[in-house]
Protein backbone atom coordinates (compact mmCIF):
# COMPACT_ATOMS: atom_id res chain seq x y z
CA UNK A 1 0.00 0.00 0.00
CA UNK A 2 1.59 3.19 -0.43
CA UNK A 3 2.53 5.82 2.32
CA UNK A 4 1.93 9.35 1.06
CA UNK A 5 3.30 12.43 3.09
CA UNK A 6 0.96 14.43 5.20
CA UNK A 7 0.77 17.35 3.30
CA UNK A 8 0.00 15.26 -0.11
CA UNK A 9 -2.89 14.46 1.83
CA UNK A 10 -4.02 17.61 3.08
CA UNK A 11 -3.78 18.97 -0.52
CA UNK A 12 -5.55 16.56 -1.59
CA UNK A 13 -8.46 17.32 0.98
CA UNK A 14 -8.61 20.81 0.14
CA UNK A 15 -9.16 19.99 -3.15
CA UNK A 16 -11.86 17.93 -2.47
CA UNK A 17 -13.47 20.87 -0.61
CA UNK A 18 -12.44 23.24 -3.23
CA UNK A 19 -13.76 20.69 -5.84
CA UNK A 20 -17.12 19.92 -4.33
CA UNK A 21 -18.14 23.44 -2.38
CA UNK A 22 -16.65 25.55 -5.29
CA UNK A 23 -19.50 27.98 -4.69
CA UNK A 24 -20.65 29.74 -1.04
CA UNK A 25 -23.64 28.00 0.67
CA UNK A 26 -26.02 29.43 3.20
CA UNK A 27 -26.02 27.83 6.63
CA UNK A 28 -27.93 28.28 10.13
CA UNK A 29 -26.51 27.47 13.24
CA UNK A 30 -26.33 28.80 16.40
CA UNK A 31 -23.52 31.11 17.80
CA UNK A 32 -21.38 29.42 21.05
CA UNK A 33 -18.39 31.70 20.61
CA UNK A 34 -17.57 34.80 19.14
CA UNK A 35 -14.04 36.47 19.66
CA UNK A 36 -12.73 39.41 18.45
CA UNK A 37 -9.10 40.04 17.28
CA UNK A 38 -7.43 42.59 15.39
CA UNK A 39 -10.19 43.22 13.47
CA UNK A 40 -11.81 39.80 12.45
CA UNK A 41 -14.61 37.83 14.42
CA UNK A 42 -13.90 34.46 14.84
CA UNK A 43 -16.78 32.56 15.57
CA UNK A 44 -17.95 28.96 16.68
CA UNK A 45 -20.54 27.60 15.35
CA UNK A 46 -22.89 25.11 16.73
CA UNK A 47 -26.14 22.83 16.17
CA UNK A 48 -28.03 21.49 19.21
CA UNK A 49 -30.32 18.67 19.18
CA UNK A 50 -34.01 19.00 19.41
CA UNK A 51 -34.21 19.08 23.36
CA UNK A 52 -30.96 21.55 23.13
CA UNK A 53 -29.11 19.37 25.33
CA UNK A 54 -26.62 17.66 22.94
CA UNK A 55 -24.50 19.84 20.03
CA UNK A 56 -24.74 17.68 17.30
CA UNK A 57 -22.48 19.63 14.81
CA UNK A 58 -19.45 22.57 15.67
CA UNK A 59 -17.98 24.36 12.94
CA UNK A 60 -15.43 27.46 13.35
CA UNK A 61 -16.18 29.98 11.33
CA UNK A 62 -14.01 33.70 10.61
CA UNK A 63 -15.14 37.10 9.46
CA UNK A 64 -12.27 38.87 8.22
CA UNK A 65 -11.49 42.50 9.00
CA UNK A 66 -12.45 43.59 5.59
CA UNK A 67 -15.54 41.27 4.81
CA UNK A 68 -17.09 42.67 8.40
CA UNK A 69 -16.97 46.22 6.55
CA UNK A 70 -18.76 45.30 3.95
CA UNK A 71 -21.76 43.13 6.06
CA UNK A 72 -21.61 46.14 8.04
CA UNK A 73 -21.92 49.13 5.78
CA UNK A 74 -24.80 46.56 3.75
CA UNK A 75 -26.82 46.14 6.85
CA UNK A 76 -26.25 48.76 9.37
CA UNK A 77 -23.32 48.28 12.09
CA UNK A 78 -26.25 48.35 14.83
CA UNK A 79 -27.91 45.60 13.36
CA UNK A 80 -24.96 43.31 12.54
CA UNK A 81 -23.59 43.73 15.75
CA UNK A 82 -26.60 42.80 17.79
CA UNK A 83 -26.56 39.79 15.30
CA UNK A 84 -23.07 38.73 16.05
CA UNK A 85 -23.76 37.53 19.94
CA UNK A 86 -23.32 34.57 21.58
CA UNK A 87 -26.36 33.02 21.59
CA UNK A 88 -27.88 34.44 18.59
CA UNK A 89 -29.31 32.13 15.83
CA UNK A 90 -28.04 32.59 12.71
CA UNK A 91 -27.77 32.45 8.83
CA UNK A 92 -24.59 32.80 7.68
CA UNK A 93 -23.33 32.35 3.54
CA UNK A 94 -20.30 30.62 4.22
CA UNK A 95 -17.56 29.16 1.79
CA UNK A 96 -15.38 26.22 3.18
CA UNK A 97 -11.68 26.68 3.42
CA UNK A 98 -9.39 23.43 4.56
CA UNK A 99 -5.76 25.10 4.93
CA UNK A 100 -2.73 22.40 5.26
CA UNK A 101 -1.52 23.25 8.36
CA UNK A 102 -4.91 25.54 10.16
CA UNK A 103 -7.30 22.88 9.14
CA UNK A 104 -10.80 23.47 8.06
CA UNK A 105 -12.55 26.80 8.77
CA UNK A 106 -15.59 28.43 7.48
CA UNK A 107 -15.32 31.89 5.81
CA UNK A 108 -18.21 34.41 6.45
CA UNK A 109 -19.13 36.15 3.48
CA UNK A 110 -22.55 37.58 4.33
CA UNK A 111 -25.29 37.22 7.08
CA UNK A 112 -28.99 37.12 7.46
CA UNK A 113 -30.07 39.27 9.84
CA UNK A 114 -34.18 38.90 9.27
CA UNK A 115 -33.23 34.98 9.98
CA UNK A 116 -32.00 36.66 13.41
CA UNK A 117 -34.68 38.72 14.09
CA UNK A 118 -37.42 36.11 13.08
CA UNK A 119 -35.77 33.66 15.43
CA UNK A 120 -36.04 36.06 18.32
CA UNK A 121 -39.82 37.10 17.76
CA UNK A 122 -40.46 33.00 17.81
CA UNK A 123 -38.63 33.02 20.73
CA UNK A 124 -40.48 35.73 22.13
CA UNK A 125 -44.06 34.82 20.92
CA UNK A 126 -43.08 31.18 22.75
CA UNK A 127 -42.18 32.83 26.13
CA UNK A 128 -45.31 35.31 26.13
CA UNK A 129 -47.08 31.81 25.32
CA UNK A 130 -45.77 30.10 28.52
CA UNK A 131 -46.14 33.06 30.58
CA UNK A 132 -49.60 33.57 29.79
CA UNK A 133 -50.15 29.76 30.16
CA UNK A 134 -49.05 30.28 33.64
CA UNK A 135 -51.19 33.44 34.37
CA UNK A 136 -48.46 35.89 35.26
CA UNK A 137 -48.60 38.24 32.54
CA UNK A 138 -50.60 40.42 34.87
CA UNK A 139 -49.35 39.38 38.25
CA UNK A 140 -46.72 42.24 38.99
CA UNK A 141 -49.56 44.70 37.40
CA UNK A 142 -52.08 43.23 40.13
CA UNK A 143 -49.87 44.81 42.63
CA UNK A 144 -51.01 48.16 44.01
CA UNK A 145 -48.94 51.46 42.93
CA UNK A 146 -48.53 53.67 46.16
CA UNK A 147 -49.87 57.01 45.86
CA UNK A 148 -46.38 58.72 46.30
CA UNK A 149 -43.80 56.81 44.79
CA UNK A 150 -40.41 58.24 46.09
CA UNK A 151 -38.11 56.09 47.45
CA UNK A 152 -36.74 53.75 44.39
CA UNK A 153 -34.94 50.48 43.23
CA UNK A 154 -33.00 51.79 40.27
CA UNK A 155 -31.54 48.71 38.53
CA UNK A 156 -29.26 49.79 35.87
CA UNK A 157 -25.71 49.93 34.17
CA UNK A 158 -24.13 52.48 36.07
CA UNK A 159 -22.24 53.71 33.63
CA UNK A 160 -25.57 53.67 31.03
CA UNK A 161 -26.74 57.28 29.85
CA UNK A 162 -30.28 55.90 30.97
CA UNK A 163 -29.07 56.19 34.64
CA UNK A 164 -28.13 59.17 34.43
CA UNK A 165 -30.84 60.59 32.25
CA UNK A 166 -33.40 59.49 35.02
CA UNK A 167 -31.09 60.43 38.00
CA UNK A 168 -31.21 63.90 36.49
CA UNK A 169 -34.84 64.48 35.36
CA UNK A 170 -36.13 63.43 38.69
CA UNK A 171 -33.63 65.49 40.67
CA UNK A 172 -34.97 68.77 38.29
CA UNK A 173 -38.79 68.21 38.43
CA UNK A 174 -40.05 71.79 38.62
CA UNK A 175 -42.20 70.72 42.11
CA UNK A 176 -39.49 70.41 44.21
CA UNK A 177 -40.54 67.21 45.46
CA UNK A 178 -37.81 64.77 46.39
CA UNK A 179 -36.87 61.30 45.38
CA UNK A 180 -34.32 59.16 46.84
CA UNK A 181 -33.22 55.99 43.86
CA UNK A 182 -30.56 53.73 44.89
CA UNK A 183 -28.42 52.27 42.14
CA UNK A 184 -28.77 47.90 41.85
CA UNK A 185 -26.17 47.98 39.24
CA UNK A 186 -26.48 44.99 36.38
CA UNK A 187 -25.90 44.48 33.06
CA UNK A 188 -29.19 45.18 30.70
CA UNK A 189 -28.00 43.50 27.71
CA UNK A 190 -26.18 40.46 26.53
CA UNK A 191 -25.78 36.58 28.23
CA UNK A 192 -25.57 37.54 32.08
CA UNK A 193 -28.82 40.13 31.93
CA UNK A 194 -31.27 37.25 33.38
CA UNK A 195 -28.76 36.29 36.16
CA UNK A 196 -27.36 39.61 36.82
CA UNK A 197 -31.20 41.09 37.38
CA UNK A 198 -32.27 38.36 39.28
CA UNK A 199 -29.48 38.49 41.63
CA UNK A 200 -30.38 42.52 42.17
CA UNK A 201 -34.60 41.87 42.35
CA UNK A 202 -33.54 39.16 45.35
CA UNK A 203 -31.25 41.87 47.45
CA UNK A 204 -34.41 44.25 46.67
CA UNK A 205 -36.73 41.69 47.96
CA UNK A 206 -34.75 41.45 51.07
CA UNK A 207 -35.08 45.45 51.63
CA UNK A 208 -38.53 45.70 50.57
CA UNK A 209 -39.90 47.63 52.97
CA UNK A 210 -37.56 50.56 52.05
CA UNK A 211 -38.92 50.93 48.86
CA UNK A 212 -41.85 51.80 46.61
CA UNK A 213 -41.25 50.64 43.48
CA UNK A 214 -38.53 48.76 40.70
CA UNK A 215 -37.74 50.79 37.85
CA UNK A 216 -35.48 49.39 35.64
CA UNK A 217 -33.87 52.06 33.01
CA UNK A 218 -31.39 51.70 30.14
CA UNK A 219 -30.27 54.02 27.60
CA UNK A 220 -31.19 52.91 23.55
CA UNK A 221 -30.29 49.88 21.91
CA UNK A 222 -31.14 47.91 18.51
CA UNK A 223 -33.75 45.17 18.43
CA UNK A 224 -31.03 42.87 18.93
CA UNK A 225 -30.03 44.11 21.88
CA UNK A 226 -33.62 43.65 23.84
CA UNK A 227 -33.61 40.35 22.93
CA UNK A 228 -32.05 39.74 26.89
CA UNK A 229 -35.30 40.95 27.89
CA UNK A 230 -37.51 38.04 25.69
CA UNK A 231 -36.03 35.63 28.39
CA UNK A 232 -38.55 33.63 30.27
CA UNK A 233 -36.60 33.13 33.66
CA UNK A 234 -36.07 36.86 33.68
CA UNK A 235 -39.62 37.61 32.82
CA UNK A 236 -41.11 35.49 35.27
CA UNK A 237 -38.33 36.89 37.98
CA UNK A 238 -39.54 40.40 37.23
CA UNK A 239 -43.22 39.31 37.35
CA UNK A 240 -42.43 37.63 40.51
CA UNK A 241 -41.07 40.75 41.69
CA UNK A 242 -41.90 41.92 45.77
CA UNK A 243 -42.56 45.50 44.27
CA UNK A 244 -44.41 46.91 41.42
CA UNK A 245 -41.87 47.44 38.28
CA UNK A 246 -41.74 49.95 35.94
CA UNK A 247 -39.62 50.12 33.27
CA UNK A 248 -38.23 52.40 30.26
CA UNK A 249 -35.21 50.41 28.49
CA UNK A 250 -34.91 52.70 25.70
CA UNK A 251 -36.70 51.44 22.64
CA UNK A 252 -39.46 53.20 20.42
CA UNK A 253 -41.45 50.18 18.67
CA UNK A 254 -40.75 47.15 19.79
CA UNK A 255 -42.12 45.31 22.67
CA UNK A 256 -40.48 42.62 24.66
CA UNK A 257 -41.83 40.22 26.73
CA UNK A 258 -40.68 42.56 29.74
CA UNK A 259 -42.78 45.44 28.73
CA UNK A 260 -45.98 43.01 28.95
CA UNK A 261 -44.89 41.51 32.53
CA UNK A 262 -43.91 44.45 34.40
CA UNK A 263 -46.35 46.98 36.29
CA UNK A 264 -45.89 50.01 33.09
CA UNK A 265 -43.81 49.87 30.48
CA UNK A 266 -42.81 53.49 29.24
CA UNK A 267 -40.52 54.46 26.02
CA UNK A 268 -37.57 55.85 27.99
CA UNK A 269 -35.99 56.47 31.27
CA UNK A 270 -36.91 60.15 30.89
CA UNK A 271 -40.80 58.62 30.75
CA UNK A 272 -40.34 56.94 33.65
CA UNK A 273 -38.86 60.10 35.34
CA UNK A 274 -41.98 62.09 34.21
CA UNK A 275 -44.43 59.42 34.94
CA UNK A 276 -42.98 59.30 38.64
CA UNK A 277 -43.28 63.06 38.57
CA UNK A 278 -47.19 63.26 37.49
CA UNK A 279 -47.81 60.48 40.20
CA UNK A 280 -46.75 62.47 42.59
CA UNK A 281 -48.50 65.82 41.31
CA UNK A 282 -51.63 63.40 40.85
CA UNK A 283 -51.57 62.89 44.48
CA UNK A 284 -51.00 66.14 45.80
CA UNK A 285 -53.67 67.58 43.74
CA UNK A 286 -55.85 65.05 44.80
CA UNK A 287 -54.42 65.67 48.87
CA UNK A 288 -54.69 69.42 48.26
CA UNK A 289 -58.01 69.01 47.05
CA UNK A 290 -59.18 67.03 49.74
CA UNK A 291 -57.21 69.52 52.49
CA UNK A 292 -60.08 72.32 50.66
CA UNK A 293 -63.16 69.63 51.12
CA UNK A 294 -62.06 69.39 54.54
CA UNK A 295 -61.33 72.75 55.51
CA UNK A 296 -64.90 73.61 53.40
CA UNK A 297 -67.08 71.01 55.55
CA UNK A 298 -65.08 71.97 59.13
CA UNK A 299 -65.78 75.75 57.87
CA UNK A 300 -69.80 74.54 57.24
CA UNK A 301 -69.70 71.94 60.50
CA UNK A 302 -68.48 75.62 62.57
CA UNK A 303 -70.84 77.68 60.93
CA UNK A 304 -73.76 75.24 61.72
CA UNK A 305 -72.67 74.54 65.23
CA UNK A 306 -72.27 78.61 65.73
CA UNK A 307 -75.79 79.68 64.69
CA UNK A 308 -76.90 76.73 67.04
CA UNK A 309 -74.97 77.85 69.79
CA UNK A 310 -76.03 81.50 69.17
CA UNK A 311 -79.94 80.05 69.16
CA UNK A 312 -79.27 78.38 72.04
CA UNK A 313 -77.52 80.94 74.13
CA UNK A 314 -81.04 83.53 73.04
CA UNK A 315 -83.08 81.06 74.46
CA UNK A 316 -81.47 80.36 77.67
CA UNK A 317 -81.01 84.51 78.00
CA UNK A 318 -84.84 84.75 77.16
CA UNK A 319 -85.63 81.60 79.73
CA UNK A 320 -83.14 83.26 82.57
CA UNK A 321 -85.00 86.75 82.24
CA UNK A 322 -88.67 85.58 82.56
CA UNK A 323 -87.89 82.97 84.93
CA UNK A 324 -86.25 86.29 87.10
CA UNK A 325 -89.13 88.37 86.19
CA UNK A 326 -91.69 85.59 87.47
CA UNK A 327 -89.38 85.98 90.54
CA UNK A 328 -89.21 89.44 90.89
CA UNK A 329 -93.07 89.69 90.66
CA UNK A 330 -93.55 87.16 93.27
CA UNK A 331 -91.39 88.22 95.59
CA UNK A 332 -92.53 91.83 95.30
CA UNK A 333 -95.89 90.61 95.87
CA UNK A 334 -94.78 88.52 98.79
CA UNK A 335 -92.79 91.76 100.55
CA UNK A 336 -95.98 93.61 100.07
CA UNK A 337 -98.09 90.64 101.46
CA UNK A 338 -95.65 90.48 104.42
CA UNK A 339 -95.74 94.14 105.29
CA UNK A 340 -99.57 94.37 105.21
CA UNK A 341 -99.44 91.12 107.28
CA UNK A 342 -96.82 92.64 110.36
CA UNK A 343 -98.38 96.22 109.88
CA UNK A 344 -102.28 94.37 111.00
CA UNK A 345 -100.73 92.46 113.51
CA UNK A 346 -98.72 95.60 115.14
CA UNK A 347 -101.99 97.37 114.74
CA UNK A 348 -103.82 94.57 116.13
CA UNK A 349 -101.08 94.23 119.51
CA UNK A 350 -101.48 98.40 119.28
CA UNK A 351 -105.11 97.96 119.54
CA UNK A 352 -104.94 95.59 122.24
CA UNK A 353 -102.56 97.50 124.41
CA UNK A 354 -104.73 100.73 124.06
CA UNK A 355 -107.83 99.21 125.21
CA UNK A 356 -105.65 97.17 128.33
CA UNK A 357 -104.64 100.90 129.17
CA UNK A 358 -108.07 102.43 129.08
CA UNK A 359 -109.37 99.56 130.98
CA UNK A 360 -106.52 100.27 133.93
CA UNK A 361 -107.66 103.78 133.62
CA UNK A 362 -111.12 102.99 134.18
CA UNK A 363 -110.29 100.89 136.73
CA UNK A 364 -107.71 102.31 138.51
CA UNK A 365 -109.52 103.81 142.58
CA UNK A 366 -108.81 107.28 141.44
CA UNK A 367 -111.21 107.29 138.68
CA UNK A 368 -113.79 105.71 140.88
CA UNK A 369 -112.72 108.62 143.37
CA UNK A 370 -113.09 111.21 141.26
CA UNK A 371 -116.54 110.18 140.29
CA UNK A 372 -117.28 110.94 143.93
CA UNK A 373 -117.21 107.40 145.18
CA UNK A 374 -115.12 106.79 148.43
CA UNK A 375 -112.99 103.49 149.17
CA UNK A 376 -113.05 103.26 152.61
CA UNK A 377 -110.28 101.29 154.62
CA UNK A 378 -109.72 100.56 158.29
CA UNK A 379 -105.72 99.78 158.96
CA UNK A 380 -104.92 98.95 155.46
CA UNK A 381 -107.54 96.65 154.87
CA UNK A 382 -110.69 98.17 152.52
CA UNK A 383 -113.99 97.97 154.03
CA UNK A 384 -116.95 96.51 151.58
CA UNK A 385 -119.65 95.89 154.77
CA UNK A 386 -120.25 97.92 157.67
CA UNK A 387 -120.32 94.67 159.85
CA UNK A 388 -116.62 94.42 159.12
CA UNK A 389 -115.87 97.82 160.79
CA UNK A 390 -114.90 97.78 164.28
CA UNK A 391 -114.34 100.83 166.45
CA UNK A 392 -111.65 102.97 166.03
CA UNK A 393 -110.15 105.24 163.03
CA UNK A 394 -111.60 104.73 159.70
CA UNK A 395 -110.10 105.82 156.55
CA UNK A 396 -112.33 107.33 153.52
CA UNK A 397 -110.01 108.59 151.04
CA UNK A 398 -112.29 110.68 148.25
CA UNK A 399 -110.93 112.65 144.85
CA UNK A 400 -109.28 114.98 146.41
CA UNK A 401 -107.93 114.32 150.13
CA UNK A 402 -107.91 111.69 152.52
CA UNK A 403 -110.70 111.97 155.81
CA UNK A 404 -110.63 110.07 159.04
CA UNK A 405 -113.24 108.84 161.00
CA UNK A 406 -113.98 107.38 164.34
CA UNK A 407 -116.42 104.24 164.79
CA UNK A 408 -117.96 104.03 168.14
CA UNK B 1 -89.65 89.45 130.07
CA UNK B 2 -90.64 88.93 126.19
CA UNK B 3 -93.87 90.69 124.80
CA UNK B 4 -95.85 87.68 124.90
CA UNK B 5 -95.44 86.99 129.39
CA UNK B 6 -96.07 90.64 129.35
CA UNK B 7 -99.74 90.55 127.57
CA UNK B 8 -100.10 87.56 129.99
CA UNK B 9 -99.54 89.43 133.34
CA UNK B 10 -101.21 92.27 132.49
CA UNK B 11 -104.65 90.57 131.45
CA UNK B 12 -104.42 88.78 134.86
CA UNK B 13 -103.55 92.32 136.37
CA UNK B 14 -106.88 93.85 135.10
CA UNK B 15 -108.80 90.91 135.84
CA UNK B 16 -107.49 91.01 139.50
CA UNK B 17 -108.62 94.97 139.69
CA UNK B 18 -112.05 94.11 138.92
CA UNK B 19 -112.23 91.98 142.26
CA UNK B 20 -111.71 93.36 145.46
CA UNK B 21 -108.67 93.90 146.37
CA UNK B 22 -107.37 92.70 150.00
CA UNK B 23 -105.72 95.79 150.76
CA UNK B 24 -104.85 99.36 149.71
CA UNK B 25 -101.19 98.59 149.12
CA UNK B 26 -102.34 95.21 147.22
CA UNK B 27 -104.05 97.74 145.05
CA UNK B 28 -101.14 100.22 144.53
CA UNK B 29 -98.74 97.60 143.69
CA UNK B 30 -101.18 96.19 140.67
CA UNK B 31 -102.48 99.43 139.36
CA UNK B 32 -98.54 100.40 139.03
CA UNK B 33 -97.13 96.75 137.84
CA UNK B 34 -100.12 97.21 135.23
CA UNK B 35 -98.60 100.45 134.15
CA UNK B 36 -95.30 99.37 133.84
CA UNK B 37 -96.47 96.31 131.83
CA UNK B 38 -98.67 98.41 129.61
CA UNK B 39 -95.15 100.89 129.43
CA UNK B 40 -93.32 97.70 128.24
CA UNK B 41 -96.10 96.52 125.72
CA UNK B 42 -95.70 100.08 123.77
CA UNK B 43 -92.35 100.10 124.08
CA UNK B 44 -92.13 96.96 122.37
CA UNK B 45 -94.46 97.60 119.81
CA UNK B 46 -92.85 101.04 119.06
CA UNK B 47 -89.73 99.28 118.78
CA UNK B 48 -91.01 96.51 116.45
CA UNK B 49 -92.57 98.92 114.23
CA UNK B 50 -89.20 100.75 113.60
CA UNK B 51 -87.76 97.66 112.70
CA UNK B 52 -90.27 96.87 110.22
CA UNK B 53 -89.69 100.40 109.22
CA UNK B 54 -85.84 99.92 108.75
CA UNK B 55 -86.13 96.61 106.94
CA UNK B 56 -88.28 98.60 104.80
CA UNK B 57 -86.29 100.96 103.59
CA UNK B 58 -83.60 98.74 103.21
CA UNK B 59 -85.30 96.19 100.95
CA UNK B 60 -86.78 98.75 99.28
CA UNK B 61 -85.43 98.70 94.99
Amino acid sequence: METMPLSRLATFIRRVFALNLPEPVWVSAELAQVNESRGHTWLTLVEKGENEAGIIAQLEAVIWSGKLKRIHKLHGLRLTRGVLQEGMSVRLQVSTSFHERYGLRLIVEDLDPEHTLGNLERRRQATLEALSRDGILDRNARQPLPPAPQRLAVISADTAAGWSDFRRQLAENGYGYSFTADLYSAALQGQQTTEEITTRLRQIGRRKAEYDLIVIVRGGGGKTDLAAFDDEALCRAVADAPLPVIVGIGHEIDITVLDRVVHRSLKTPTAVAAYLIDALLQTETRLLNLGRRIAATATALLHGETSSLDRKAIAIHQTGTAVLEAGHLRTAAQRKELHYLVRHQLERAGDRVRQQSMLLNALRPETTLARGYALVSQEGRILTSPDKAVPGKVEVRLRDGKLVLRRD
Amino acid sequence: MNYTEAQAELEKILEQLQEVPADIDQLHARVARAEQLIALCRAKLRGAAEEVARLRESTEE
